[in-house]
């Protein structure tokens, strides 16, 4: 297409243009251009015209776009429009849809990445039940097991400790003599072990508990930590997992209950026995003359005194077994992030968990990008194959034409 | 026909469309008419011009160039989209006869168009593309620049070499 070259327009072309331009406008021209102007006029004269049928027709539908379909926003010249115009044209359209399509999925990966998230964290926190060496074992089980078994309860998250119901021990039923021990591991911030022992002997006095034991290490560049003995009565027990598991991330959990009701009573009549026995020797002693029997009397005396001693040394132990819970409590040291999302919600907590939220986003949204961006650019060039293909298509039908 | 010119619309509105369509329908038609051969086909595209006009409205870019130029720019893209289209089929007749002719006009003028309209079909199609966009479409140079997307000197080149091609034949006819 040679016409298409850069081709400086000379002076004559300038004027005789200029000619044209002034005839067609209708100005008075010399004579010299004379015959220039009247080609323009008759040119501009005879020029094809559209029937009136086909006019009136035009004009009708016109008309009735106009002024009875509803009006689409049309172009305007400020910033807004211009951005809406420029998102109308197909190429931004498609680009714009790939967009819209990498947010979508950003938005998808995130609800799916947190879900992940949440139920690691969980993961995490049953095997480390399981690595305490105590068998897992459903809360609905739990709460069914019998008396005089075993049973052994995880709860993964803190707020379901909130809720005695569903993650105390199971109450002793009644007229049985349970005795039970627990031990809850939490994970606590480093910074704040030495806080949070302080607040475990706070929560085990309020109920009326006490500590037998402990041991904290803190300030170290190690993970810090603590372990408690604890004994509380065994009526407070939900009470006081359910608030000790309020100071950290629960760990693990293990319950363990044991029915001693035949113990007890065992002890209990072999006492009665053995107090009778001790009453009946009192009469057989005071009855016998004979200084001889008298002494293997009051021998056998002693020796069931000492059984009496011995069983109720027993069922004193046992019964305060039964009474009282022994609580095992270790603060494990965390990192102040993963310490945080226990999902505890307090302004801190939260600030840093949005704050996660927004970098995996971020993340994700840049894999997102990174996948779609050569999957854009291949539709922008295809369009712009395509647009110039067609354009040096119709530009041919000229040539072929001649 | 109002000149475009001198009606007042707000730019861009749908008002303005139906002016720049009252102010370019006829030219609009005798352009595409010229570059087509036959009345029915350049009503066809004339119409579906407009159709995509108002379709488009709303992409309509002033810093791109005015909005006649659009206009024929749209045009352009029909006409050859049908003239391609009559390759592909079977090429149609051109219409022979013409009602331009006027039962008023003299033999002198008669003459003068006859020999003019002898002269436009010995032109190739784009010089004659080119007398269209500038007599029959009533285009300014700049504009006939930005419906070719060529420059404007190259665009008043050839559109100059073209009418003296057809002065030329014009003599010769005569």
């Amino acid at each position: 297409m040679a016409w298409r070259e850069r081709d400086p327009l000379s002076e004559l072309a300038r004027s005789e243009l200029a000619v044209v331009d002034a005839a067609l406008r209708g100005d008075a021209l010399p004579a010299e251009h004379a015959e220039l102007a009247e080609l323009a006029l008759l040119l501009r004269e005879d020029r094809p015209r559209p029937q009136a049928r086909f006019a009136g027709a035009l004009d009708r539908e016109v008309d009735r776009r106009v002024h009875r379909e509803p009006v689409r926003s049309a172009p305007r010249v400020d910033g807004p429009a211009r951005w809406r115009r420029w998102l109308a044209e197909p190429v931004p359209r498609a680009a714009g849809a790939v967009v819209l399509t990498a947010l979508i999925a950003v938005g998808a990966f995130a609800l799916i990445g947190g879900e992940r998230h949440r139920g690691g964290a969980q993961s995490a926190r049953h095997e480390a039940f399981a690595h305490g060496g105590s068998p897992a074992q459903p809360v609905g089980e739990a709460s069914e097991a019998r008396a005089g078994t075993h049973l052994s309860a995880s709860k993964g998250v803190a707020r379901e400790f909130a809720q005695p119901s569903v993650a105390s021990p199971a109450a002793a039923p009644a007229g049985r003599s349970v005795e039970q021990t627990a031990t809850l591991q939490l994970g606590v911030s480093r910074k704040q072990i030495a806080s949070t022992g302080q607040q475990v002997f706070t929560i085990v006095n309020s109920f009326h508990g006490y500590v037998q034991q402990s041991s904290t290490t803190s300030g170290s560049a190690q993970e810090g930590g603590a372990s408690f003995q604890l004994r509380v009565p065994s009526s407070s027990i939900s009470g006081t997992l359910a608030a000790l598991s309020q100071l950290g991330r629960v760990l693990s959990e293990t319950n363990t209950t044991s029915d001693v009701t035949e113990q007890l009573s065992s002890l209990q009549r072999s006492l009665g026995s053995a107090r009778a026995e001790r009453a009946a020797l009192i009469a057989q002693i005071a009855h016998t003359s004979e200084r001889s029997s008298v002494e293997a009397l009051r021998g056998r005396l002693r020796g069931v005194d000492a059984r009496i001693a011995g069983l109720q040394t027993s069922l004193r132990s046992l019964s305060s077994q039964v009474a009282t819970t022994p609580i095992s409590l270790t603060l494990t040291g965390e990192a102040p992030a993963q310490a945080s999302s226990s999902g505890d919600l307090t302004p801190g907590g939260a600030v840093r968990d949005a704050g996660e939220i927004l970098s995996t986003a971020l993340a994700v949204l840049l894999i997102a990008l990174a996948a779609t961006l050569p999957v854009a650019l291949a539709l922008a060039l295809a369009w712009s194959a395509i647009t110039t293909a067609r354009r040096r298509q119709r530009e041919q039908t000229l040539d072929l034409e001649a | 026909m109002a000149p475009l010119a001198t009606v007042t619309a707000t730019p861009g509105s749908r008002d303005r469309l139906e002016l720049l369509y009252r102010a370019a329908r006829d030219d609009v038609y005798a352009y595409v008419a010229t570059m087509l051969g036959d009345r029915s086909s350049a009503e066809d595209v004339t119409a579906l011009a407009f159709e995509r006009a108002f379709r488009r409205w709303r992409l309509f870019n002033a810093r791109r160039g005015s909005e006649r130029a659009w206009l024929f720019g749209i045009a352009r893209n029909a006409a050859l989209d049908e003239l391609r289209r009559r390759r592909r089929s079977a090429a149609l007749a051109r219409d022979a006869a013409d009602e331009r002719s006027s039962v008023h006009d003299d033999v002198e003028q008669i003459l003068q168009r006859a020999v003019l309209r002898s002269a436009l079909l010995s032109l190739t199609p784009r010089e004659r593309e080119l007398i269209a966009l500038k007599f029959h479409g009533g285009l300014s140079n700049v504009d006939i620049a930005r419906v070719l997307r060529v420059s404007e000197s190259n665009a008043g080149t050839q559109l100059h070499r073209a009418i003296q091609k057809l002065r030329r034949t014009c003599d010769g006819l005569a």
